[in-house]
């Protein structure tokens, strides 16, 4: 039974632990710097709990995700029950984004981190998870616990609602500065 | 594929997420269509700011120590294990190489009793030259400047004495 511990633990440290940067900077997008550790905490904490049912083989940063979502669900419920509510009206596949030519400058972390914390937070969830953590949308549908095909709509308005956003920052520039610096 | 149509299914386009016929159809439109050229690195240039902007943050080390140890305290001894394991064919060898060095010295100090002195003091080093009994030696060669001569003989009439 110790080793059988053992092993697992080894294993945990080395398909779960490596991820352990990613799970955390996702989490401050989703929260500030305290939360987001307690975020991590528990999701590595019921990794750990249930790391017999992680298949190994299969993708390990999406089953953490997953947890981090479950976790996140069970922390910020009321926020969720906001959200599902104005999705309802969004289901369709918007064609055009808001840009026409470059509607971003190279250096722009400040206002993307900005628009990205005004972004609604399924919205968030999928187009972080499919820019960054370079999910498939099947693995995307795990995570969120939601169809395909509301993850294709949420990462599609996602997008353009980000744009938008992120051109509002950019006209309101010095309002922006302001706000940063207090 | 017009504009309409590859503008809908730009986002699948980007996350690869196109049936090989539609991606196809796709890129045939992207190579005629300068303006959805646009939109795709305008997506494009999107997806590498997210990526810059989140990777920004780095966790706090005490978090990844909080972390490690929720996993270690379920396992105890976690580094003691871990040093075994990892370099068990040259912990093996250094073990050996030990043992070995040690049953050497001890077979040395448990030399015959006559050898010890011999292997501690080295024979080919002179023994200090004593005052030989007077009468053995010849005085006169010792006149006539025959140092080497005089000390030769004397040392091995002190080999013959023992
Ligand atoms: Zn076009």
């Amino acid at each position: 039974m110790w080793l059988s511990r053992r092993r697992r633990a080894r294993q945990f440290e080395e398909t779960a632990l490596p991820h352990l940067a990613d799970v955390y900077r996702f989490a401050r997008q989703l929260a500030d710097e305290e939360q987001a550790q307690d975020l991590v905490q528990d999701t590595y904490l019921r990794a750990w709990k249930y790391f017999d049912s992680f298949q190994a083989g299969t993708n390990c940063r999406a089953w953490l995700f997953r947890i981090l979502h479950n976790v996140w669900t069970d922390r910020f419920r009321q926020s969720r029950l906001e959200l599902s509510l104005n999705e309802q009206s969004e289901t369709a596949i918007e064609p055009y984004y808001d840009w026409e030519d470059e509607f971003m400058r190279e250096e722009l972390s400040a206002e993307l981190e900005q628009a990205l914390a005004q972004l609604p937070e399924a919205y968030r969830w999928a187009v972080l998870l499919a820019d960054v953590e370079e999910l498939s949308y099947q693995e995307i549908a795990q995570v969120m616990d939601c169809p395909i095909g509301t993850v294709m709509s949420r990462i599609n308005r996602g997008r353009r609602t980000l744009a938008r956003l992120l051109r509002a920052t950019e006209q309101s520039e010095p309002q922006a500065e302001h706000k940063r610096s207090s | 594929m017009d504009c309409k149509e590859f503008r809908e299914s730009l986002d699948f386009y980007a996350d690869g997420e196109l049936a090989p016929e539609a991606e196809a159809a796709a890129r045939l439109h992207l190579n005629e269509c300068a303006a959805c050229r646009r939109a795709e690195a305008e997506l494009l240039r999107l997806r590498r700011a997210l990526k810059r902007t989140v990777a920004q943050h780095q966790p706090p080390p005490e978090l990844v120590r909080r972390v490690e140890a929720l996993i270690g305290a379920h396992r105890p001894h976690r580094l003691w294990q871990r040093r075994i394991s990892l370099p068990a064919p040259v912990f093996a060898l250094l073990l050996v190489a030990t043992l070995l060095v040690g049953l050497g010295v001890a077979s040395l100090r448990r030399a015959p009793p006559g050898k010890q002195s011999a292997s501690v003091q080295p024979e080919q080093k002179p023994p200090a030259p004593a005052p030989a009994p007077q009468g053995n030696l010849d005085l006169a060669r010792f006149d006539h400047g025959e140092r080497a001569t005089i000390y030769k003989v004397r040392r091995t009439q002190a080999g013959d004495a023992q």
